[in-house]
């Protein structure tokens, strides 16, 4: 039975669902798909629609924000689609957008994954149904409930104890009508605890995020602190370009996490500028971003080895 | 399937839910880091006989970790890009090694004489085709995912880790092949430039 079944009993207009397209291997046949079903829905239309409260100049009273829109992705049971991260194995789903012209579609937005460990291997998945949003930045100067269509292809790879890849084309129809308004908004407000929050609201802060030296690796370590900081139980990193994450020896203890990273051009590269992922505390994620700052190395005195940074924050 | 779920989206709890113990990796070390020595195997070739990685003692060598099984793998093979890097790599002098490392109570698990027909259709040009069926030379190297590349340089030591290309969804035709790369870096007596890449792909289907 589906997570959002009541939300699920209303009617919604503006819902589409995709036609899917997958290869499969040569000589086995073709196997069902492991996607029952994708929808994209408007969850929130920002001010754009009609509805919303109109100024004296006939525009909106409130200056209208991007379009929240959202994919509902159904799959067979025992399936399972990938994070952003998929962490050692797995594809993230891409969206490939056909927008009116002027518009902007930001990144997909994911929900909080499950961990998974298998031997060596750590993966971030997300069980069905998975809602993946995404904010959609209309044309400058569109007038106010100017109606518009749009449409998407999901690519997807979906893993059971197999792995099937494949793609949904979906439609979208500018405004949403009452009911598919109503019925978006408690899939959304279904899945809000899901989705990661700020930083701020699990009572935690950076203080700082260094690089140390490990071999040819950098090892990143991250002080949290605030209230909750020794609550922290995992770190959850997103993608980084031209570096290896180690998912698998990622810590997270006494407010501190360690994440080690091999550079893709070897151990003469600096580390990077910045890293960024969730923090897992409560069972909440909470969005971290942190410049990286160098360690710095450590020097002796006579038969005594200073290392400035562990003195000042260990 | 040795999997532990470490944190459940759904209901946010911090409950372990733990569906067997994790597989131990296989006897030996630490997979090795790129400029380290190559783990040497002796694993049956699907067309008969054993090759150990020291037959090719003085070439240079690339290990391919596949699975016909896996849509990736296919796509790979079916848009003519790896059988096209075999190939050229050959043509080099390179020795490509495939291995196959799925375990044989899984799904995906084929017999040698049907797992050579599986890619036969494609014209691959792998030099040989080798089952792994224990895990242990996939472990041993740290092999994820299908395809995951390793290249080993004349001299026994691994210069290459990880992607065969970065270009995960298969529709980038400005595509970098990182082993061509690195083999065509190795013969021209250079450094390996970009000598570790995230693996993409389906997991290795281990026991």
């Amino acid at each position: 039975m589906s997570k959002f079944a009541p939300a699920a009993a209303a009617a919604a207009i503006l819902i589409f669902t995709g036609s899917s397209l997958y290869p499969f291997p040569p000589g086995e046949g073709r196997s069902p798909s492991p996607v029952k079903k994708v929808e994209l829905l408007v969850v929130d239309a920002g001010g754009h629609d009609p509805s919303s409260s109109l100024g004296r100049s006939g525009s909106p009273a409130v200056a209208p924000g991007p379009i929240r829109v959202g994919f509902l992705v159904e799959l067979e049971p025992g399936w399972h689609l990938y994070w952003a991260n998929p962490g050692d194995a797995g594809l993230a789903p891409v969206v490939r957008w056909t927008l009116p012209a002027g518009f902007e579609a930001g990144p997909l937005i994911h929900p909080v994954p499950a961990k998974l460990i298998d031997g060596d291997l750590v993966s971030f998945e997300h069980d069905s149904p998975v809602l993946l949003f995404c904010d959609i930045a209309p044309a400058a100067g569109l007038p106010h409930g100017c109606p518009w269509r749009a449409s998407a292809v999901l690519e997807w790879m979906a893993c059971k104890e197999s792995c099937i890849t494949g793609e949904t084309a979906v439609r979208l129809a500018f405004p949403p009508d009452d009911a598919g308004v109503r019925r978006a908004r408690e899939l959304a407000e279904a899945v809000a605890v899901r989705f990661p929050r700020p930083l701020s609201e699990g009572g935690l802060s950076v203080e700082e995020a260094r690089a140390g030296r490990s071999g040819g690796d950098w090892l990143i370590e991250i002080a949290l602190s605030g209230p909750r900081a020794g609550e922290a139980v995992d770190f959850y990193p997103y993608p980084l370009e031209d570096f290896v994450i180690g998912h698998a020896g990622i810590v997270c203890r006494d407010g501190k996490i360690t994440m080690p990273l091999t550079p893709s051009r070897g151990g003469g590269s600096p580390p990077p500028a910045a890293v960024a992922g969730l923090v897992i505390v409560g069972g909440t994620g909470y969005e971290i971003s942190a410049p990286v700052a160098p360690r710095p190395p450590a020097f002796v005195i006579g038969t005594q080895t200073i290392n400035p940074w562990r003195s000042h924050h260990e | 399937m040795n999997r532990t779920r470490i944190f459940g989206a759904l209901f946010f709890t911090l409950a372990l839910v733990v569906t067997a113990s994790p597989a131990a990796r296989a006897a030996g070390e630490d997979p090795p880091a790129v400029g380290a020595a190559a783990p040497d195997f002796a694993l049956k070739c699907t067309g008969g006989g054993t090759h150990s990685l020291a037959d090719y003692k003085g070439k240079i060598v690339v290990l391919e970790w596949t699975n016909p099984g896996c849509p990736v793998v296919v796509r790979h093979y079916k848009d003519g890009l790896m059988p096209a890097a075999q190939k050229a790599a050959k043509e080099k002098g390179v020795v490509w090694v495939a291995v196959n490392s799925t375990n044989a109570s899984h799904k995906d698990y084929k017999e040698p004489a049907a797992l050579r027909a599986a890619y036969a259709d494609w014209k691959p040009a792998y030099s040989t085709l080798l089952m792994d069926a224990d895990g242990k030379t996939g472990k041993a190297y740290g092999a994820k995912t299908t395809p995951h590349m390793f290249v080993i340089d004349a001299e026994g030591k691994v210069v290459y880790n990880g992607a065969i290309d970065n270009d995960t969804s298969g529709k980038n035709p400005e595509r970098i092949n990182h082993v061509l790369a690195a083999v065509d870096e190795l013969i021209a007596g250079k450094p390996v430039s970009v000598s570790t890449t995230k693996p993409y792909g389906c997991s290795v289907k281990y026991e």
